[in-house]
């Protein structure tokens, strides 16, 4: 495993989990997608079948990953498609592994287990709360030719597991 | 490729750990292993016994990045930690808040934001500190303190000092300071933490044979009623809000109900909460239980006492008081219920509270259950009472109603504070009177000659912080200016300097603490503590429960535990009057050899004749390695015996009916409505805002470890300020806007958060905030024991300029729980 200093985690505003003596910073929110080379791209959704305020649900980067596509109607950081509206995160709340529910109102993730509560325009951020991290956010690519939703990385930690892609016979 | 979470292999070393942040005292294990040395992610290859091949399922216990820490010992050794939750503890059974589940990323490292904390003693040289030895530091502060004892007395020696549990605190250390303060030295001029007295904040509540934490968070689960006064405990006691109070909202304690009481009814379980703000707790129960089954009574700020009033006197016009009870176990029923009668229309008057909703509350609390049993309801309090419009007053008047109904000293009831720091007191008897002389104002008069602030930050943290702040400073300047002339001076001469500017109005500030606090920037001398996992420490929490935290790692450089640096004060002022001859109060110094915190707790704790201690009378049956064995789950105080290998203790106070007092009777006392503490009063009259001020669960205390933490830090870099909708859009502020409080006290900076549940009128900004902190505009009020009235805050407000770059990245978004 590559061993990475605390500094150099920092610096990097951590996209990936590190191994040893980086671990402990207890969660930076935002990932760069550079620093992650062996997601697999996949896809996600046609545009056309992505209402407005209505969650798609779809796993990633594995079968036992549910995650939620949103499209808020209104541009976002860190969203794409023609509006720059998409979004998706991991459906489980990183504080203990409850599933979220999407509240289209105010587009905040919810969680019915002990009420944390993230902010989906702001990378999923924790509002409130008893998480020790934002809600991982999955980075997503368009492809307007075939006007599709594409999945390409995971920023931030899923809940439940050692790595994001540590599953599944790859630990 | 892809990084991974180190797993504890099975062989990893487990210790037991209290939660060092809120009185609940959630338990943890922390795993320890040696670099290079981790385990697998099949159940037998990992400590935890958890399958890693796999997606683990929500609850299942799963660690998270920020409860890894990585640590290297004195000697070169470096270890993996994991802090877990404990599944087996009574207290959080498995749980963990936003605060205990970082406790990973709050361990010391060369290489993480923590290494800014103290790693040596330190005294003020030219402009800035220089590293000094202990030897150095104990000799400075020895060669003060004995100038000062002989210059101006014991009184001359102002503290500023932790009296509690849990981090900056417990047994150990409330003793090994209390014994220098107060039995060395003899100083009657101390105050505590977060208040500028010697007090209790609960005086009223002892004053009538009633300790403050009587009951059992079990209680939570047994209460047919919780009735909740000044308190937000998903955000300042979360895991007793979750794992108790919750599931007894959805029913799922009902069984348990039925199986200790058959027979007895068991009626859907109902909330009452008593704060002028729709909290995050007020919008969780209202989610959960629904209006049926929520009542929150938004009083009118500071009109506690009249509510609590109101509902005694309809209580007793219905017959609902507990006559056996009162007739059995109490004294002085008759005049209090003279003295706090209020009808219901005066009651609705002064709290603004509609006559119905009284009423409502009065049943839903007081009336007798479909078959006429009792109603078993638990009486919870904390800093909105405790900081609110006459603590003394209106904790008398709630446990006066509390003792009526009988719901003391019984399964499902208690009248408790809430709590805010673990507690852990054990100390000789202050030898002050009471009420206790107001330190605060004393430095602000140019009263007393050392101050020494002992784990607190009081610039952030007290009342009138502003004239307090500049007062210290402004005299510490004498003193520093006395220092910075000194050239190739000794020891006894930088001491003999020092001595004379305080013998000129001047105050030398020793500062013990973790980290170079805002206060640290004023002192002279700054001494580095350690903390709980680098040494020892048991506390106990909000149902008495005592548990030790283990040591496991080693403190930054050579800072060392609290009761250690006393001792090295008191045995270095010991040598320098026997090499005086002056043998008499050398030997008020004696006995502190302690070589470790267990002899402290063991000097203090484990002998409890003739000293105030939380342990009790059989304070000698705990031991550390008794304590060791019983693990997260400790043993509630007091202690009743030791039985085959284990510590036996005492569930809930009171169950036999004999309070302390002595005649064993609780002591009903008298307290009318009579309106506001005048210094508040003039606030109110004079501006528009009332500044309610409070805890927001992202943030621990002043932040002293929370700064450090991106994921803290940023989330609010200024206090948030919680603004009604309709009064921003008047203002023109928005959402993120750094906004302006002033009063006649100071000033303080915010950022501007509008919350639809926020009243007119009514603000709410985070207490203590690192960057600003609302003490600042925190009057002089204090009740008849100097405990200040914090929640008197009244200002005006405006926007300063729009939002900082930085407030673009914040959610500005409802902290209430609500979904669609």
């Amino acid at each position: 495993m590559e061993q990475v200093s605390r500094r150099a985690f920092l610096l990097r505003s951590g996209g990936a989990l590190v191994s040893g003596a980086a671990l402990g910073v207890g969660g930076a929110a935002n990932a760069t997608a550079a620093e992650v080379t062996d997601y697999p791209r996949e896809s996600v959704a046609h545009l056309a079948s992505l209402a407005v305020g209505v969650p798609h649900p779809f796993t990633y980067p594995d079968a036992a990953s549910p995650c939620l596509l949103l499209r808020l109607g209104r541009p976002v950081a860190a969203g794409v498609g023609p509006q720059g509206d998409l979004l998706a995160f991991s459906a489980l709340c990183p504080h203990m592994g409850c599933a979220l529910s999407f509240d289209a109102q105010q587009a905040r993730l919810l969680c019915p287990c002990h009420f944390s509560s993230f902010d989906c325009e702001q990378e999923g951020a924790q509002i409130c709360g008893q998480a020790t991290q934002p809600v991982a956010r999955i980075q997503l690519a368009y492809d307007s030719a075939s006007e599709t939703v594409q999945a390409v990385g995971v920023a931030g930690t899923l809940y439940g597991r050692r790595g994001n892609l540590a599953v599944g016979g790859q630990a | 490729m892809q990084g991974q979470l180190p797993l504890p292999p099975p062989s990893a070393q487990r210790s037991a750990l209290v939660c060092h942040h809120c009185i609940v005292g959630c338990g943890y294990h922390v795993y320890r292993w040696p670099f290079g040395s981790e385990g697998g992610p099949a159940p037998h290859e990992n400590a935890l016994g958890l399958d890693f091949r796999q997606q683990l399922p929500a609850l299942a216990g799963a660690p998270v990045a920020s409860m890894y820490g990585a640590i290297t010992n004195h000697d070169g050794a470096q270890f993996h930690t994991l802090t877990l939750p404990d599944r087996e503890c009574l207290v959080n059974r498995g749980l963990y808040s936003t605060r205990g589940g970082q406790h990973g990323a709050l361990l010391y490292a060369a290489e993480a934001p923590t290494a800014v904390r103290l790693h040596h003693p330190e005294r003020l040289y030219d402009e800035g500190r220089i590293a000094i030895s202990w030897e150095q530091a104990f000799d400075l502060f020895g060669r003060v303190a004995v100038a000062t004892l002989e210059g101006g007395g014991a009184d001359a020696l102002l503290f500023n000092c932790f009296d509690h549990g849990g981090g900056g605190g417990g047994f150990e250390n409330t003793w090994g300071t209390g014994k220098l303060m107060f039995k060395a030295i003899g100083s009657r001029m101390v105050r505590i933490h977060n208040r500028p007295a010697y007090n209790s904040e609960c005086h009223a509540s002892r004053d009538m044979g009633v300790g403050e934490l009587n009951n059992c968070y079990q209680d939570a689960q047994l209460a047919d009623t919780l009735l909740v006064c000044g308190a937000n405990p998903y955000e300042t006691q979360t895991n007793y809000f979750l794992a108790h109070w919750l599931p007894n909202l959805r029913g799922e304690s009902a069984a348990s109900k039925r199986a200790q009481w058959p027979g007895e009814a068991v009626e859907p379980t109902r909330i009452i909460i008593i704060d002028p703000r729709r909290t995050p707790t007020v919008a969780i129960c209202q989610q959960v239980a629904g209006d049926e089954r929520v009542l929150h009574l938004d009083l009118i700020p500071g009109t506690d006492t009249a509510l609590f009033n109101g509902l005694l006197t309809y209580a007793l016009a219905q017959g609902w008081e507990d006559r056996a009870f009162i007739n059995d176990h109490t004294q002085g029923f008759a005049e209090m219920a003279a003295a706090n009668r209020l009808s219901l229309e005066r009651c609705s008057e002064i709290t603004g509270l509609p006559v119905e909703k009284i009423r409502r509350a009065a049943q839903w609390a007081y009336q007798p259950k479909a078959d006429g049993s009792r109603r078993r309801t638990l009486h919870a309090y904390e800093k909105g009472l405790i900081w609110g419009n006459d603590n003394y007053r209106t904790q008398a008047a709630l446990v006066d109603l509390a003792l009526a109904t009988g719901n003391v000293g019984r399964a499902g009831g208690g009248v408790v504070r809430l709590g805010g720091h673990q507690e852990g007191y054990a100390r000789p008897p202050y030898p002050g009177p009471r009420p206790a002389p107001n330190v605060d104002r004393a430095v602000i008069d140019g009263a007393g000659r050392m101050l020494t602030i002992w784990g607190t930050n009081p610039f952030q943290s007290s009342a009138n912080a502003a004239t307090l702040e500049r007062a210290v400073r402004e005299r510490g300047q004498i003193v520093s200016a006395a220092l910075r002339r000194q050239r190739h001076a000794t020891g006894a001469e930088l001491a003999a300097a020092v001595a004379e500017a305080t013998a000129q109005g001047g105050l030398f500030v020793t500062v013990v603490d973790l980290y170079a606090t805002r206060t640290a920037q004023a002192a002279h001398l700054l001494l580095p503590a350690a903390q709980v996992g680098e040494m020892n420490l048991t506390s106990m929490n909000g149902e008495r429960r005592l548990r030790l935290s283990e040591r496991f790692m080693d403190p930054p450089g050579v800072a060392t535990p609290d009761c250690l640096i006393a001792a090295g004060m008191a045995k270095r002022i010991r040598a320098l009057y026997q090499e005086r001859g002056d043998e008499t109060m050398a030997q008020r110094f004696a006995g502190f050899e302690w070589q470790s915190e267990e002899a402290a707790f063991d000097d203090g704790f484990r002998h409890p004749e003739g000293i105030d201690s939380q342990g009790g009378a059989n304070g000698a049956l705990a031991t550390y390695e008794r304590l060791r064995a019983a693990g997260n789950n400790g043993v509630q105080l007091p202690i009743q015996g030791y039985q085959e290998g284990r510590l036996i203790g005492t569930e809930r106070l009171y169950s036999d009916g004999h309070f302390d007092t002595p005649d064993g009777r609780a002591q009903f006392l008298p307290a009318p409505w009579d309106g506001w503490l005048a210094e508040a009063a003039a606030q109110r009259e004079r501006y528009p805002f009332w500044v309610n001020n409070g805890r927001v669960n992202h943030l621990w205390q002043t932040g002293y470890h929370d700064r450090l933490l991106p994921f803290r830090a940023t989330r609010f870099p200024l206090p948030p300020l919680e603004v009604n909708p309709a009064d921003a859009e008047r203002l023109g502020i928005a959402a993120g806007d750094l906004v302006e409080l002033a009063n006649d006290y100071g000033t303080m900076l915010a950022l501007a958060y509008p919350e639809p549940d926020a009243k007119p009128g009514q603000l709410f900004v985070q207490f203590g905030h690192f960057a600003s902190p609302v003490g600042r505009l925190v009057s002089e009020a204090v009740d008849r024991n100097v405990v200040p009235y914090y929640k008197g805050v009244w200002a005006e407000l405006r926007r300063v300029e729009v939002a900082p770059a930085y407030a673009t990245r914040i959610s500005f978004k409802s902290r209430r729980y609500r979904t669609a």
